[in-house]
């Protein structure tokens, strides 16, 4: 007998353990005979994933239910700091906003609106609002004076604020309005877009920008919350003297590709001579999709327009990327960019 | 997931033994890839304790039970150097039970496989498995897994956490034993 072979099959066989092996390698172990015992991973994965399931199920509700219990009701009003007053009387526990009723704070007190079912508005210091109109086709509130903060998670343009200066027309979005009592202000828009009108201008404002509320004009140039001081300065001016002077130049010279929005808004504003500086610095720092000419922007072509917007607006928003932090926002539990009083 | 055969060949007893570790500490804390390697590495152990202990046709569903039962209880491991030694002891145990079960069989069995034992017979896997059967235990594991898994006596030291002289004495008397039995092939 071998005994290397024996110890080591790899070594000379030996012919009757060779024999031995050949006869009993049918009975060797084979996984693909006997395989893992699948059935009882199958059954501990569905029970794990039903277990998953349910957690997650039962999460879900608890935070819905949670949710549910917590949101205000439908126009109820909280007092956020000091006492607000509804139509004249204190706002407590049991105050409900009803169609032409107003909210009034001091420059001590802010409450806080739950917008029917759609949202929340709080309600700055030194503020007036009314409810216009809370029904099926539309909520509308007037903001008189004061600043107003926005949350909302209803469909577009079913939430309007109007000021004396414009109207914001609520496309999905958190947003902080305010206004004095000469009626010029601003809108400032943290997530989403709104829509605000005023004169005969109307401007959509991404997230992440600002426009001034122009008393008698409508609204200004958008620009980003971020542009520098020199070119806020510049935009002010414009908005000011109007579009067609040393301003424009300015805001020109001092844009950088970020601020695309406020050179594609200028277009329409400016005279033809300046339109065609605005284009030069515009189409450097944006290139013009095809089939746009200068001759056509400088002309307002509306068509050349509008693709040439279409193709900067991807970078217009700064609405944060990660859908949880929308989520945030939208629940209010964390603060945008722009808080009310922040944003003039 | 790598064949027995490949785990086998593949793994030099210090590595080998390193790699258990791991795959044991894995598998403690939920890791259903580690098991399903050491299923690999030690499906072959398994069948050969069983085959050497229970009736063939109970082998493959007691490999799997052994596996299922292992899964359950590998937190209690506190050595994963010796989970060969602990899963082979888990086989036994479950070897004995099944054939407690069904003794009379098994009994019935032996008794056929020993008629059948005679030099003049040729060479049958049943009769030689039966011969195997009838080996004093440490010799028969050894064996079993020699002949029939085919592993090294380096890897039947690794895997059962013997050392490699007991492996050896093992097989050379395991083997004499076996000759003997078979009507001295020699």
């Amino acid at each position: 007998m071998n005994d290397d072979y024996l110890w080591d099959p790899s070594a000379s066989p030996d012919a009757e353990i060779a024999a031995l092996e050949r006869v009993l390698r049918p009975l060797r172990f084979a996984p693909a005979d006997v395989p893992f015992p699948v059935g009882w991973r199958t059954r501990r994965s569905r029970f794990i994933s039903g277990a998953a399931a349910a957690a997650v199920f039962v999460a879900v509700a608890s935070g819905l239910l949670y949710w549910k219990m917590t949101q205000p009701a439908p126009w109820s009003i909280e007092n956020i700091e000091g006492i607000a007053r509804l139509s004249g009387k204190p706002v407590n526990s049991e105050s409900r906003l009803v169609a032409g009723g107003t909210i009034e704070t001091d420059s001590r007190s802010a409450a806080r609106i739950a917008v029917g079912g759609i949202g929340i508005a709080d309600i700055g210091p030194s503020s007036k609002v009314q409810l216009l109109r809370a029904d099926s086709g539309q909520h509308r509130l007037e903001l008189m004076r004061g600043t107003i903060y926005a949350r909302i998670w209803a469909r577009p343009r079913f939430f309007v604020v109007q000021t004396p200066s414009g109207t914001a027309t609520d496309l999905g979005c958190i947003y902080t309005m305010s206004v004095d009592s000469a009626g010029n202000g601003r809108l400032s828009v943290s997530e989403g877009e709104v829509e605000i009108a005023g004169g005969d201008v109307g401007v959509l404002v991404p997230a992440g920008n600002t426009v001034a509320l122009i008393a008698g004009k409508g609204p200004g140039l958008p620009y980003p919350i971020s542009s520098s001081v020199a070119f806020r300065a510049a935009v002010a001016a414009a908005d000011s003297a109007g579009y067609d002077g040393e301003a424009t130049q300015r805001i020109v010279q001092l844009a950088s590709r970020k601020e695309t929005l406020t050179l594609w808004h200028s277009l329409s504003r400016a005279d033809a001579a300046q339109r065609q500086e605005i284009y030069s610095r515009l189409a450097v720092l944006a290139k013009p999709p095809a089939g746009v000419t200068e001759d056509g922007i400088v002309a307002l072509d509306q068509s050349m327009l509008a693709a040439w917007e279409k193709s900067m607006r991807g970078s217009w928003s700064s609405e944060p990327g990660s859908w949880w932090r929308r989520i945030l926002f939208r629940l209010g539990l964390r603060k945008p960019a722009v808080w009310i009083g922040s944003a003039t | 997931m790598p064949s027995a055969s490949d785990a086998t060949e593949k793994s030099p007893t210090g590595s080998g033994r390193t790699e258990t570790v791991h795959l044991v500490t894995s598998a403690q804390t939920g890791d259903r890839e580690a098991f399903g390697v050491l299923y690999s590495r030690y499906g072959a152990l398994v069948h050969g304790v069983l085959l050497a202990h229970a009736s063939r046709d109970d082998v493959a569903d007691l490999v799997q039970d052994v596996f299922l039962h292992a899964m359950a209880r590998i937190g209690t491991i506190r050595d994963p150097t010796a989970f060969g030694a602990w899963i082979s002891q888990i086989a036994r145990n479950m070897a004995r039970m099944k054939s407690r079960s069904r003794l009379r069989l098994v009994s019935l069995d032996e008794s056929i496989a020993s008629e059948h034992a005679s030099p003049d017979a040729g060479l049958d896997a049943e009769k030689v498995l039966s011969a195997l059967r009838s080996l004093p235990e440490s010799y028969r594991e050894t064996l079993v897994l020699r002949l029939v898994e085919g592993m090294s006596g380096a890897e039947i030291a690794e895997r059962t956490g013997l050392t490699p002289g007991s492996v050896r004495v093992n097989l050379h008397r395991g083997m004499e034993i076996l000759r003997t039995r078979l009507g001295g092939t020699e």
